[in-house]
């Protein structure tokens, strides 16, 4: 399969990335890793006629950490920089291991997580842990900037709030609580690999001194048109010691809040068991 | 067995080095001087005519070098089958029909591939839509929109009949009336598809002298030449189809394409080279996928579990055309009838015609599905009766000497032995049944057994393999064979004959393979009979070679024939060291002293050899196959009763292949064979809506992947040998195994959750929507 | 859209060619260097026969461009073997039977290669998670493991 003919930039700034995208208003798509971009363009899903690369850009790689602010991570990071950096694997282990489910060996050298996210699969893994862990994300264009809840981000099945000139140039993930920890669970579509058939996230706080739950974040992809955040079920943990039966219910109550559009019956009854189990590995964790 | 020093061993494979270094050329690495990209325009409907066509701005385009429609061919049908009671219903471009979304309309040829797709674009079709319908059983209806008219030799009020096979013996009511224990079931196959990894692809090059070169992917040159050469009117010397590595096939690249006859029809109109590649978007959507098929089956047993009855209805959906549909529904009764004595049978198959895209043989070709019904409905049964699994089906299996009901003989089945020694190696008793004892359990085990039969080579064009063995001068070996390596190791195993017979290494063999115009005629590698038919007329060759150069040995030597033996390409006395001629001298004095006799060895063989043909595939009539091949494989599962996941943990494969050739190269193709069955029962499922394709890429159609990998282990059940100086009789190991593994699979499920699934794929919901029907809960 | 002068470092050797900025890795290392061991089974990212190495690292060749792939190293399954000796992985696939067809081997061995020269003694699930992303639909994968596995372990 050919990918079709495009004209080609490879800019050495952000300013000139954004000109192009100012100036090629809707005609144009931004190159990072080009797993999704190159699919569909062979697909002929989308069609631009102007590609610009990200990749003669400096510094865009980076992950930047500090124990006060949390992560901040640029559009080129690819998932297995993400899996092996070790500030990530320390303090944000699952966030770590679900970049280690993400594709394949190949994909995750080449595909980064702000495509990822910027693709808006409903299925996306890396979503549901960012939710929880309430991300933001800066997008800029040429006349200026601004930033905002991952959770705001995603409207639709591959639609986000990205405007055609705008790009983000940061995922900045703010530190955890002490006493926290997440967990992500998920079934596959089919065999070993490929889409995510239901994903759950949890991230629990959890009060050492009267084990009451003081944080409760689900998060769910491939279960709606856009991963989402089940408050509902998060609202039923929160406050309350996490015994079976609370437990139980937060994961009732989760499946409630979900709309899958296909394989419907098996998703639900897959993310009130995947509730359970990822506050169950949540909760393991803290202790 | 007298001590073998090639045939019977490990021997690396012949083409290893080429492989493994990226060396070895595949239909789609294939580049010639002056070449032109083709692209096939396909119809998006499933069912219309086709009212006119204009390709004038199409042909107009820069670039563009040649236009075709079916108005440019002769018009000459093709198909998988082509007898007097099934001729050829398909034309390699659509004439004034189109019957199925994806059917071939036009083809380009042009300086690129993005030339090639402008061009497709441009071509103007006029379409006329007519009603569809896309289900078989709908398809049959009275009110059905005809695809083509029934065959007119089944005189039943059905509609869309591409073929129908009936066959039976004994009386089954009587049968049934006298049976303890009467079931009925109806098992669904679904339609599958073989994701052979390298994707259909065909380069033609037509030169001034009148001769057509094609290279394609293929499962054997000789029936892709007769069906290029007939449907474009040239006679069979005209046309050469050559070696090419071929990336997998299992089944899907038998018969003719129509983009192999338009590269061929594009080149002879521009005369150069033109080659098409098929997008694997293409390849899902439009390439032949397997048979899907449904089984009625009723059986009647003693109260011990002795087979009394069965009475079978097998309804195949061949798409649009007759594809090898009439010869699956003849298959689906041998693969009834091969495993169980069964006194009173009654069978009944048909193929329908659907606006679906032709569908073709699958590795197994109608045995999975057919030995997952067998064999779900045995096991049922035997817990009816309680008795367990093993037990019901040694009451039940094929002994050494059985003679078929088609007088097939089979003298050499070893299943018996297939069941006892898979049974014991898994410790099944121990560990079947155990469900009552995990319940609470969040992952339960389960075991299962399944068994098949497949026929090792059988008749059809072109009906024999022949092969020559040439010496060198320096004493090097050159084997000259049609058949082709597919992945199978078909050039390694005939290597492997020559070097046993000839007593030199494989290092001394160079291998000439698959050209029709330079190696002998070979059935091809889809018939089962590469081990059997093609590797005997590989032994026949290699020792005429020798007989000769002992014939010449025994002269220089001063010894008799019988004394010689051939070792490190020399001859030599038994048991008389220092007397010996090497090869190089042997062939030097043929010549000088033979009347230039350089030492060409000839051998063919054709299996059935006192038959005419094929069984009929009507009455199935006819004796079918010289041997065929048992297996009795065990599944052990582990599923997650919260999920329904299912994880096959390991499979256990008793085969009586009569003797591996080579145990490595048997042991690969066990373990692929496993593999496919895991999808099948699984997973894997091509899902279409009104005659379009969903899953059009790997994505959307899962296959295993390395982390998919199952423990596999091998019992060989050795039931023939090789002798020197006769015909042997080994058995196909390429397609049985899938069929006895999804069985297995499909048991060991029921062991461990007791919910008896009855269509394919084995989804988790089916699983939880069976244990909530039951009542059970995971904790 | 013109071609554009590029200059690709592949197998150790500089090739300066001329090519228009679609063009994949894959499709100019097949076509304009005839360097055909990695091979497009889809085309989509999928399957991993079009595995080739950039600085190591094993990547999906029919989406990388190119153009972007200037001023890094690539292996192809050409450059493997050195002096006509072959790979310690090409040694182990013939012999433990890891190749049948031969269509996903050369994109098998490549990221195989990848996997040992980052962990010389991988786990078995650590090698079958590493090749997740190349499919293999003859060899059920067994004898695949079992040739990383031996020559990971210096078997020769």
């Amino acid at each position: 399969m050919r990918i079709p003919r495009f004209e080609y930039f490879r800019p050495s700034s952000i300013d000139e990335v954004c000109s192009l995208l100012y100036k090629y208003r809707g005609e144009a798509k931004v190159l990072a890793g080009g797993t999704d971009l190159f699919v569909k363009m062979k697909k002929k899903e989308i069609l631009p006629k102007v590609v610009i690369s990200l990749n003669g850009i400096q510094k865009l790689d980076r992950i930047e950490c500090d124990e006060k602010d949390g992560l901040k991570i640029g559009p080129l990071v690819t998932h297995d920089a993400i899996v092996n950096h070790p500030f990530v694997r320390e303090k944000f282990d699952f966030l770590s291991e679900t970049c280690f489910k993400i594709g394949t060996r190949q994909v995750r050298n080449m595909g980064t997580l702000v495509g990822n996210l910027c693709n808006a699969s409903p299925s996306s893994d890396a979503s549901a842990p960012l939710l929880v862990l309430e991300t933001k994300l800066k997008l800029v264009h040429l006349y200026g900037e601004r930033t905002i809840p991952l959770q705001e981000f995603f409207i639709g099945p591959f639609q986000t709030v990205l405007d055609p000139q705008e790009i983000v140039v940061e995922v900045q993930i703010p530190k955890p609580a002490p006493h926290t920890a997440g967990s992500y669970q998920y079934l596959h579509k089919a065999s070993s690999v490929g889409e995510t058939l239901v994903g759950a996230a949890v991230l629990l706080t959890i009060d050492p001194r009267n084990s009451t739950c003081q944080e409760a974040r689900i998060g769910l992809s491939s279960v709606a048109s856009t991963p989402i955040r089940a408050k509902a079920a998060e609202r039923t943990l929160k406050g309350k010691r996490l015994e079976e039966k609370i437990i139980r219910e937060a994961a009732q109550v989760a499946m409630d809040e979900t709309q899958p559009r296909s394989r419907s019956l098996y998703r639900r009854e897959m993310t009130r068991v995947l509730v359970e189990r990822a506050i169950l590995r949540a909760m393991e964790k803290i202790r | 067995m007298e001590e073998l020093s090639y045939v019977g061993k490990s021997v690396p494979r012949k083409d290893g080095v080429e492989k493994a270094t990226g060396r070895a050329l595949y239909t789609v690495d294939m580049v010639l001087p002056g070449m032109l990209w083709g692209k096939i325009l396909r119809s998006p409907y499933p069912h219309a005519k086709i009212l006119r066509i204009d390709a004038s701005r199409a042909e107009r385009l820069p670039g563009v070098k040649a236009v075709i429609t079916g108005k440019d061919t002769l018009g000459i049908k093709h198909g998988f089958v082509e007898t007097p009671r099934y001729p050829p219903d398909q034309y390699p471009l659509a004439m004034d029909r189109v019957r199925y979304i994806g059917e071939e309309v036009a083809a380009v040829a042009a300086i690129d591939e993005y030339v090639a797709e402008e061009a497709l674009n441009l071509i103007q079709v006029d379409y006329e839509e007519l009603p569809a319908v896309f289900d078989p059983e709908e398809a049959m209806k009275p009110e059905a929109p005809e695809i083509h008219p029934s065959h007119p030799k089944v005189k039943e009020p059905y509609k869309n009949i591409g073929g129908k096979t009936e066959s039976g013996w004994g009386n089954v009511e009587k049968g049934f009336d006298e049976s303890y224990l009467v079931r009925e079931d109806r098992f669904e196959g679904q339609l599958r598809t073989h994701c052979y990894m390298e994707p259909q692809a065909t380069l033609a090059s037509f030169d001034l002298s009148g001769k057509l070169n094609v290279w394609t992917s293929s499962q054997g040159p000789f029936i892709k030449r007769a069906k290029l050469a007939t449907t474009l009117g040239l006679p069979f010397s005209n046309v050469r189809v050559l070696k090419a590595y071929v990336g997998g096939a299992y089944g899907g690249k038998i018969d003719l394409f129509s983009h192999e006859f338009c590269a061929s029809l594009l080149s002879i109109k521009v005369q150069r080279p033109v080659k098409i590649v098929c997008t694997r978007e293409e390849v899902f959507e439009s390439a032949r996928h397997g048979q899907p098929i449904f089984v009625e089956l009723k059986t009647g047993v003693k109260k011990d579990g002795t087979l009394v009855a069965q009475q079978i209805r097998v309804v195949n959906n061949s798409g649009a055309y007759r594809g090898s549909g009439v010869v699956v529904i003849f298959l689906c009764w041998g693969f009834v009838m091969l495993c169980y004595r069964i006194p009173n049978l009654k069978y009944k198959g048909y193929s329908i015609y659907t606006n679906n895209p032709v569908r073709a043989p699958q590795r197994g070709h109608g045995a999975p599905n057919l030995r997952f019904a067998v064999e779900s409905q045995m096991d049922t049964m035997a817990e009816e009766l309680g008795i367990d699994p093993v037990e019901i089906r040694l009451k039940n299996a094929r002994q050494k000497g059985d003679i078929l009901p088609n007088e097939d003989s089979v003298r050499n089945c070893g299943l018996v032995e297939c069941i006892e020694r898979a049974a014991e190696a898994t410790r099944f008793k121990e560990i079947y049944g155990k469900r009552k004892s995990q319940e609470g359990q969040r992952i339960r085990r389960g075991i299962g057994m399944g068994v098949s039969s497949y026929f090792s080579g059988s008749l059809i064009y072109p009906n024999t393999s022949a092969a020559i063995v040439k010496l060198n001068d320096d004493g090097t070996v050159s084997l000259l064979t049609g058949a082709l390596d597919i992945g199978q190791g078909a050039e390694t195993i005939l290597c492997q004959i020559v070097a046993e017979e000839l007593g030199v290494s494989m290092d001394d063999i160079r291998v000439v393979a698959a050209d029709t115009e330079t190696t002998p005629v070979d059935i091809g590698a889809w018939i089962s009979g590469g081990a059997y038919v093609s590797g005997n007329a590989v032994k026949m060759a290699a020792s005429d070679a020798r007989r000769q150069l002992f014939e010449v040995a025994a002269q220089e030597l001063e010894a008799n024939p019988e004394d010689l033996i051939a070792k490190n390409r020399e001859i030599s006395v038994k048991g008389i060291p220092g007397r010996s001629i090497s090869f190089t001298q042997a062939v030097a004095s043929s010549i000088s002293k033979r009347r230039g006799n350089p030492i060409i060895g000839q051998g063919h063989f054709r299996t059935m050899k006192d038959m005419p043909a094929h069984p009929s595939l009507a009455t199935t009539k006819g004796r079918w196959s010289d041997n065929y091949a048992f297996d009795a494989q065990v599944a052990e599962v582990d599923v997650d009763m919260e999920t329904g996941q299912v994880k096959l943990v390991k499979a256990t494969t008793a085969h009586d292949c009569g003797f591996p050739i080579n145990p490595l190269l048997v042991e690969g193709q066990i373990d692929g064979q496993v593999s496919m069955a895991q999808g099948h029962a699984l997973w894997e499922e091509v899902l279409m809506k009104e005659g379009k394709t969903l899953t059009t890429s790997f994505l959307d159609y899962k296959i295993p992947c390395a982390k998919d990998l199952v423990e596999s282990h091998y019992i060989d059940v050795i039931t023939e040998r090789y002798e020197k100086d006769t015909p042997y009789r080994t058995k196909e190991v390429g397609e049985g195994y899938v069929s006895g593994m999804v069985a297995a699979i499909a048991n060991a499920v029921y062991d461990a959750t007791g919910v008896r699934v009855k269509t394919f794929p084995i989804l988790p919901e089916k699983i939880l929507m069976g244990l909530k029907e039951k009542g059970d809960k995971p904790r | 859209m013109k071609k554009q002068l590029i200059e690709l470092r592949v197998n150790g050797e500089s090739f300066e060619l001329a090519v228009e900025p679609q063009k994949t890795l894959l499709e100019v290392v097949r076509e304009d260097l005839g360097l055909t061991g990695a091979k497009e089974a889809c085309g989509t990212g999928e399957c991993g026969a079009c595995t080739v190495l950039i600085d190591g690292k094993p990547i999906l060749s029919c989406l990388t461009l190119a153009i972007e792939a200037q001023g890094k190293e690539i292996t192809t399954i050409e450059g493997l073997a050195k002096a006509g000796e072959l790979h310690p992985l090409q040694k182990a696939f013939i012999r433990y039977g890891a190749i049948q067809c031969g269509y996903c081997t050369s994109g098998m061995i490549l990221n195989a290669k990848s996997i040992l020269d980052e962990n010389p003694k991988p786990s078995r699930d650590e090698i079958l998670k590493g090749l997740e992303g190349n499919l293999c639909r003859c060899t059920g994968y067994n004898k695949i493991l079992e040739a990383v596995m031996a020559a990971s372990t210096g078997e020769d």
